[in-house]
């Protein structure tokens, strides 16, 4: 029984991997929308989630963070316009002006309680969960 | 495939009779944005190596764990017997860290003497930051395969 449970885990963790895989093919940037994805990453703990990203350019007032139901839709305008031929692209033309992304938040979280940092160009994003594990184990 | 990159430096590095190996890394460090002043770090593969870091003055690394390129560098190093010091600067566990990369050069030239000028380095974080986005999103992927975050765990040594 245990075999199966472990191959099942496994085969969960390699289509993880190659959905990872197949996301990251896509380019960072869009220049219809003359934005470009930023680094961030996302942590869970037990009482607040957590998402930074890493926002060169930009400053703190230019930073917009939207909340909805499950989601983060965060955008930041830079404080210059790059030619994309200035991050080394030379196959194409154009220009980014922002930071652009959405994020999933995958426990439910008070976004009424956010706490939003931005210091040199890192902007910290703390959510409480709503959901806090408190349930004791019996005495038996 | 880390260890076929390292091994070939360290056997090159050893054809040209080389005295010492340095390799720079970087040590995570938590709130990273609220630290002004980084602090590096310094590991030693041996007893020489070990009193060119104490005369550096950069604090040493007595304990802990070490993954990547210059674990295996201290360890190669242990093994053949020859010198190698790993400097380690403060910086971001997931970004592009350029403070971090001047830090680290300051100690490198604390070590060898070498004057390194970090000034367009500074200068040029942000660019720098956002050029390295990339192949930081890939680093990310390749340090999660080699158990980077081992780096973190508790050492079980007591004395």
């Amino acid at each position: 029984m245990s075999n199966v449970v472990d191959r099942y885990l496994e085969d969960l963790e390699n289509w993880a991997e190659e959905l990872n895989e197949t996301l990251m093919q896509k380019p960072s940037w869009d220049l219809k929308n003359f934005s470009m994805e930023p680094l961030r990453e996302i942590s869970v703990t037990a009482s607040e989630v957590i998402v930074t990203a890493d926002l060169p350019f930009t400053r703190k007032d230019s930073v917009k963070v939207r909340p909805t139901d499950n989601s983060l839709e965060i955008l930041a305008h830079m404080r210059r316009k790059l030619d994309i031929h200035e991050l080394g692209v030379s196959h194409h033309v154009g220009e980014i002006r922002k930071f652009h992304f959405c994020m999933h938040i995958p426990v439910p979280v008070d976004m009424s309680k956010m706490i939003i940092k931005y210091k040199k160009g890192i902007l910290e994003i703390h959510m409480p969960r709503t959901h806090k594990l408190h349930r004791r184990l019996s005495k038996r | 495939m880390i260890y076929l990159i390292m091994d070939a430096l360290i056997e090159w590095g050893r054809s040209k009779g080389v005295k010492m190996m340095i390799s720079l890394a970087g040590i995570p460090v938590q709130d990273r944005q609220d630290v002004t002043e980084l602090k590096s770090f310094v590991a030693a593969s041996n007893t020489e190596a070990l009193q060119v870091a104490k005369d550096s003055g950069i604090e040493i690394l007595m304990e802990g764990y070490m993954v990547g390129p210059q674990a295996v560098v201290l360890q190669r190093a242990s093994n053949y017997g020859f010198s190698a010091l790993t400097l380690l600067a403060q910086c971001y566990y997931n970004y592009p860290d350029p403070e971090a990369a001047a830090e680290v050069l300051k100690s490198l030239t604390k070590v060898t003497g070498i004057k390194v000028d970090v000034a367009k380095l500074l200068e040029k974080g942000e660019e720098i930051r956002l050029k390295a986005r990339d192949v930081m999103k890939r680093t990310q992927q390749e340090m999660s395969k080699m158990k980077k975050g081992q780096e973190y765990d508790i050492p079980m040594y007591v004395s």
